[in-house]
């Protein structure tokens, strides 16, 4: 016991000796769940349109009242007025702007193989869809938009027979951190946990005091468990303070259970040390630790364990790929219990496979360990 | 390898469109016109209706565990209802994914909207067609393809991989094993030693990119709109920002450690503020602040306007005036911390 106690103090030693890395293992996360969860949204928003034609519009006032209506939506503002489409198309090539309103008048008919423009009649859209979601989606908050200037006399005399009475259940606000700070914390534990662990043996073996350690009298499974204590308690205590920062300045709700939400975390901390434990059993210099675990985790983790894309939507195949990422399940868990406010009945099989991710991954380390270099 | 990855692989798990969303029934009303409805909206690709129960509070358990995303409720007497006047119908979505669940809830509210004119057709109500005289036109993309968008963004992970971090890491480690010592004490002018460190990187990353191009076309059969030319430049200012900033952070860090954590953070900061994944647009006034300051911002601004829009040189010149400060910046700013004494 006695020497697990000294290796710890002397590990401890090393980590609160290299005061930058002490400072950034502690404040990044903080920093980039904060950011994150701030900047991170899909919704469409500040949408520049411009308004193209006013010049050969019949009614002026109605071409003037529907940019007001633009206006108004707090989704898009009219950045813009062109003569031709040719310079509202120059406009986008230019990223200046992202969707333009036309009405059809044969006079910027350009192109005489435009159907839309021979029938001379009605409103044209045009986003720039270059990014679908946010084109398709743009392209149907505008025609709602004119649809409802141009025809209030027909929508009140319209009797639809079913009227839908939709609701947005957890998250009525659509606020984006509720979806992104269980997603980024997935992402930074992870990350600090694997890498710290395997860079800091991974750096012992390079510099040559592993060899000086595995020569002592001290078991190697208390050297490597020595070493990872001290990063678990560092990320636990990140991970307290990410849970505060989230409830209290980004006011993403802890409605379910508490205490399954830390089960569940000290179990995917533990799983990130060792499988970092396994990286640096497998590498020899901290160059390549730190590679495989920067490029090796990070990309996988960030696009397959539905941290910004929804795993529902990929391919069937890249669906099964990403049951091996860990991330995956703890995010899955972490929105169950923070937004949907379920309790331990609803994530028992998150646990149970991140729990058993950890029986897999400790045995690779064990069976890679060397005693000898 | 890594462009392999990004091009076969990365494409297909990043979209954001909704596809295939799972709908909970709660059917109060058990007459053939809802069955109906629930048929409709089964045989709808987007959709499929995961189970038909009739209490809610076993819908919900469909919700809970994930496995649909929206929930729809037929109240009781709705085939009679909906003969005589308006009936309600109830839709509830998932809203956690914000994107995704407004997406299934309004679509759902299409789909049941048509449905009601239908029946308004068949019992001879009079429905007043009005087509609306609003079109829409997808520009550019106008087969509204997701990995069209992403192929010329997700480029950008393998140039700061590349030309950032890996010869920043080189460095420090030479640091830190003592080599650069060694180096120091040759005659070797430092600009010699650090082109000499940096030129192998550069051609890693446009080789890296090139294969990038090469497999896009090759297997999607995807080739930018714009011009080499064009692109390449894009593809050299950027990298010449890159292995600036990662040239200033191996000056200023004394152990691969501290490294490679900054260079985590930047990586995270570079790609997530970037609009590579969610549009620059949508964020708070003071994020898209930071953005603005983000030079692989307008990388990958750049590469999709080339790809999709065949934007021109000139079209672009905003993204090439801030890739040709943001390269002079870091570079002068990269020689003046690098010093030959430690």
């Amino acid at each position: 016991m006695n020497e697990i106690k000294a290796f710890i103090r002397k590990e401890w030693f090393h980590i609160i000796r290299d005061r930058r890395t002490m400072l950034i293992v502690v404040l990044l996360p903080i920093a980039q769940v904060l950011l994150f969860g701030f900047a991170i949204s899909v919704e469409v928003q500040n949408m520049r349109i411009a308004m193209v034609g006013k010049e050969f519009a019949d009614d002026q006032s109605l071409f003037e009242k529907l940019a007001q209506d633009i206006d108004a939506t707090e989704a898009c503002n009219v950045t813009a007025y062109y003569t031709t489409v040719e310079e509202a198309i120059d406009g986008m090539k230019k990223g200046d702007i992202d969707a333009a309103i036309r009405i059809g008048t044969p006079a910027i008919a350009i192109n005489p193989q435009d159907t839309w423009q021979a029938a001379g009649q009605g409103w044209q859209i045009l986003t720039d869809a270059t990014n679908p979601t946010t084109g398709t989606n743009l392209g149907y908050l505008l025609e709602g938009i004119i649809s409802q200037r141009m025809m209030p006399q027909t929508t009140t005399q319209h009797q639809a027979s079913i009227s839908p009475n939709s609701h947005l259940l957890f998250n009525p606000q659509l606020i984006s951190a509720y979806n992104f700070v269980p997603g980024v914390m997935g992402l930074v534990f992870i990350m600090i946990g694997a890498l710290v662990t395997s860079v800091s043996i991974v750096r012992e073996k390079e510099i040559g005091t592993m060899e000086l350690l595995l020569v002592s009298p001290v078991k190697p499974w208390i050297i490597i468990l020595a070493k990872m204590i001290p990063y678990f308690i560092i990320c636990t205590v990140d991970f307290i303070a990410l849970l505060i920062v989230s409830k209290t300045i980004l006011h993403v709700p802890i409605a379910g259970s508490l205490s399954a939400i830390i089960f569940m975390s000290i179990i995917y901390i533990l799983l990130a040390l060792v499988i970092g434990l396994v990286i640096s059993n497998k590498t020899k210099t901290q160059f390549a630790a730190m590679m495989i675990s920067i490029l090796g985790l990070m990309l996988p983790v960030m696009l397959l364990s539905g941290l910004i894309f929804p795993v529902g939507n990929m391919p069937t195949i890249l669906q099964y790929v990403t049951h091996l990422i860990p991330t995956k399940w703890y995010i899955d868990g972490l929105r169950k219990l923070m937004i949907q406010g379920l309790g331990w009945a609803a994530v028992w099989q998150d646990i149970a496979i991140l729990c058993g991710m950890i029986g897999v991954f400790s045995l690779l380390a064990f069976k890679t360990f060397k005693n000898r270099l | 390898m890594y462009p392999l990855v990004i091009t076969l692989v990365f494409p297909w798990a990043t979209t954001m469109d909704l596809i295939d969303c799972g709908v909970v029934i709660v059917d109060h009303d058990h007459s053939q016109l809802s069955s109906r409805l629930v048929n409709e909206i089964d045989a709808l690709p987007l959709f499929h209706v995961t189970s038909t129960t009739d209490s809610y509070e076993l819908g919900m358990k469909d919700i809970s565990s994930q496995e649909a995303t929206a929930i729809m409720e037929i109240p009781h007497g709705f085939s009679d209802s909906v003969r005589i006047s308006s009936s309600p119908i109830y839709i509830a979505s998932n809203a956690i994914d914000g994107l995704q669940g407004s997406l299934a809830m309004n679509y759902l509210g299409q789909v049941t909207a048509q449905f009601g004119q239908e029946i308004n057709h068949e019992i001879g109500l009079n429905a007043t067609s009005n087509q609306s005289q609003v079109s829409i036109k997808y520009m550019f993309n106008d087969t509204l393809n997701y990995q069209h968008f992403m192929i010329p963004g997700l480029v950008v992970f393998a140039l700061i991989a590349l030309t950032a971090m890996l010869p920043a890491l080189n460095i420090v480690s030479e640091k830190e094993k003592g080599t650069i010592e060694q180096i120091n004490v040759t005659p070797i002018h430092k600009y010699q030693f650090i082109l000499a460190k940096l030129i192998p990187y550069w051609l890693i990353g446009l080789l890296a990119v090139t294969i990038c191009v090469v497999l896009a076309g090759a297997i999607y059969g995807y080739l930018p709109k714009g011009s080499y030319a064009s692109l390449y430049l894009l593809v050299f200012l950027f990298i010449l920002t890159m292995s600036a900033i990662g040239l200033m952070l191996s000056n200023k860090s004394n152990t691969m450690q501290e490294a490679v954590f900054v260079m985590f953070f930047l990586m995270m900061i570079f790609t997530l503020m970037s609009g590579l994944f969610t549009p620059v647009q949508s964020m708070d006034s003071w994020a898209r602040w930071i953005a603005d300051i983000n030079p692989p911002r307008y990388f990958v601004d750049g590469m999709r306007a080339i790809y999709i829009k065949g934007s021109s040189f000139a079209q672009l010149s905003t993204e090439y005036l801030a890739l040709t400060i943001s390269s002079v910046l870091f570079g002068v700013l990269a020689v003046y911390t690098y010093k030959k004494q430690n």
